[in-house]
């Protein structure tokens, strides 16, 4: 006899998105975008946010259509059972990507600013091994868990941003632009796939949602988007008025704003706060990304152990982080340009397809039947 | 040598833990998992001896990097005009 599938609360998937949106985007997306756009970044921060919430919104008309079944399951009903296989392998390369870039950024993180004598595949296969092992013990586990680390992310990140208000000039704002239209399109590209167009993975995640509060749930997922859209946001706003156009040249923006935090002319040497939201955020996502794929896997290949493929994915995501990117100028490229194209030409038109095809059918017929009852 | 000692207790590690399950797992899922862990030796020979081989960053920028760069070349075009 198979077990039931474990739920979520509303809450708990609320959290769900913001760790999947926010995780690690905070600390990766404000240099490079500003980098990209400059001081009209946060503008292409806020249309990258109407193009993410065009994606939930999709996502959610999909499980509210279908009767918060699993993606795979509505996209075998929509399009048949051997195109959904082939459909699927682009979005399992994907979330092989993301874990693997998301531990790599991990091990670049510590390597280039705290632990430069350590090897770099000891922080990829620890980070990816506490992963695993996270996703071993299942979502219901994971979910509680990052009921506390989350708030720990979030508000790390708020108290950064807060204490360094004196380091900010508020004149580094303008003008506004200071690059063209074609720099701000090329900052919404960026954004629109990371981290705000990554929502188009979250339906593989979404069917652990109640079934029984739709209404709550999907105005918790906005509300917890929104968060994650805000302080994405500020976070950009933070990082120019601290730096000016410099932003764009630095790295990890909230460890340079934490070590330039002076207290009575004093460096008060705090980056190590912002470190802990850099790996728990990164962490979160890689786990959730891990669980996504093992249940891909497990439905395509009707496996009987919901857990079945998880330390192999850990295995191959660890050597993929090992040998995915030749050097940082790689990194860079496939983070900031491969990534973005990915997510939005394969994720979110994914999505957009499935959307467009349940409109034109008219959904699921069960649950039409029983909204007609 | 560190590099193969630590590829050696990775692989152990890993083998270790999915063991303990395996007396829950059917013969189908075992062999997928097989299939899904064996691009990892490929990856490791790339890792230990780096040849000139084909990678894995190099597939995914012969799938999307065009398509990426004429994106992104379109944008920036918007500049000049």
């Amino acid at each position: 006899m198979k077990n039931r599938p474990p739920t979520l609360t509303t809450g708990q998937m609320a959290n769900l998105l913001i760790a999947v949106t926010m995780g690690s985007a905070i600390i990766y997306i404000p240099t490079p975008l500003v980098g990209f756009s400059g001081n009209t970044a946060w503008l292409s921060l806020i249309g990258a946010y109407g193009f993410g919430i065009l994606v939930l919104t999709c996502t959610l008309y999909l499980h509210h259509r279908h009767g918060g079944i699993e993606l795979i399951e509505y996209c075998r009903k929509l399009i048949g059972g051997v195109p959904t296989v082939l459909v699927m392998l682009p979005i399992i390369v994907m979330l092989l990507f993301a874990i693997s870039a998301i531990v790599t950024g991990i091990g670049d993180f510590f390597v280039s600013s705290m632990m430069p004598k350590t090897p770099f595949y000891i922080f990829c296969s620890i980070s990816l091994l506490v992963s695993a092992l996270t996703a071993r013990a299942g979502i219901v586990i994971a979910a509680r868990m990052f009921m506390l680390l989350v708030p720990v992310m979030f508000i790390f990140t708020l108290v950064i941003l807060l204490i360094a208000f004196p380091i900010y000039d508020w004149g580094r704002l303008l003008p506004i632009p200071d690059k063209g239209i074609g720099d701000l399109l090329h900052g919404f590209f960026v954004a629109a796939g990371f981290p705000f167009g990554e929502v188009c993975l979250f339906p593989i995640l979404l069917s652990y949602a109640p079934k029984d509060h739709a209404k709550v749930l999907y105005r918790r997922l906005f509300f917890a988007f929104s968060l994650t859209g805000a302080t994405m946001v500020v976070a950009t706003l933070c990082t120019i008025v601290a730096f000016g156009p410099a932003s764009g040249h630095l790295s990890y923006s909230l460890y340079q704003l934490a070590s330039n935090i002076q207290v009575n002319g004093n460096n008060v040497r705090i980056e190590a706060i912002v470190g802990i939201a850099i790996i728990v955020g990164s962490y979160m996502k890689a786990t959730l990304y891990l669980i996504a794929l093992n249940k891909l896997l497990v439905r395509l290949t009707r496996a009987n152990r919901s857990d079945a493929y998880i330390y192999p994915i850990a295995l191959l995501c660890t050597m993929l982080s090992l040998t995915l990117f030749s050097g940082p100028a790689d990194f860079q490229y496939q983070v900031y340009t491969i990534w973005p194209f990915t997510v939005i030409a394969v994720g979110c038109t994914f999505i957009f397809i499935l959307t467009v095809l349940t409109w034109i059918r008219g959904g699921d017929s069960n649950h039409l039947r029983e909204r007609g009852t | 040598m560190a590099e193969y000692a630590f590829l050696l207790l990775l692989i152990t590690l890993y083998v270790v833990f999915y063991g303990r399950d395996l007396h829950k797992t059917e013969r189908k899922a075992l062999v997928w998992s097989l299939v899904i862990a064996s691009p990892s030796f490929y990856l490791m020979i790339l890792f230990l001896y780096h040849p000139v081989w084909l990678g894995p960053g190099d597939i995914l920028e012969r799938m999307y990097g065009s398509p990426a760069d004429a994106i992104i070349q379109l944008f920036t075009s918007f500049n000049g005009s």
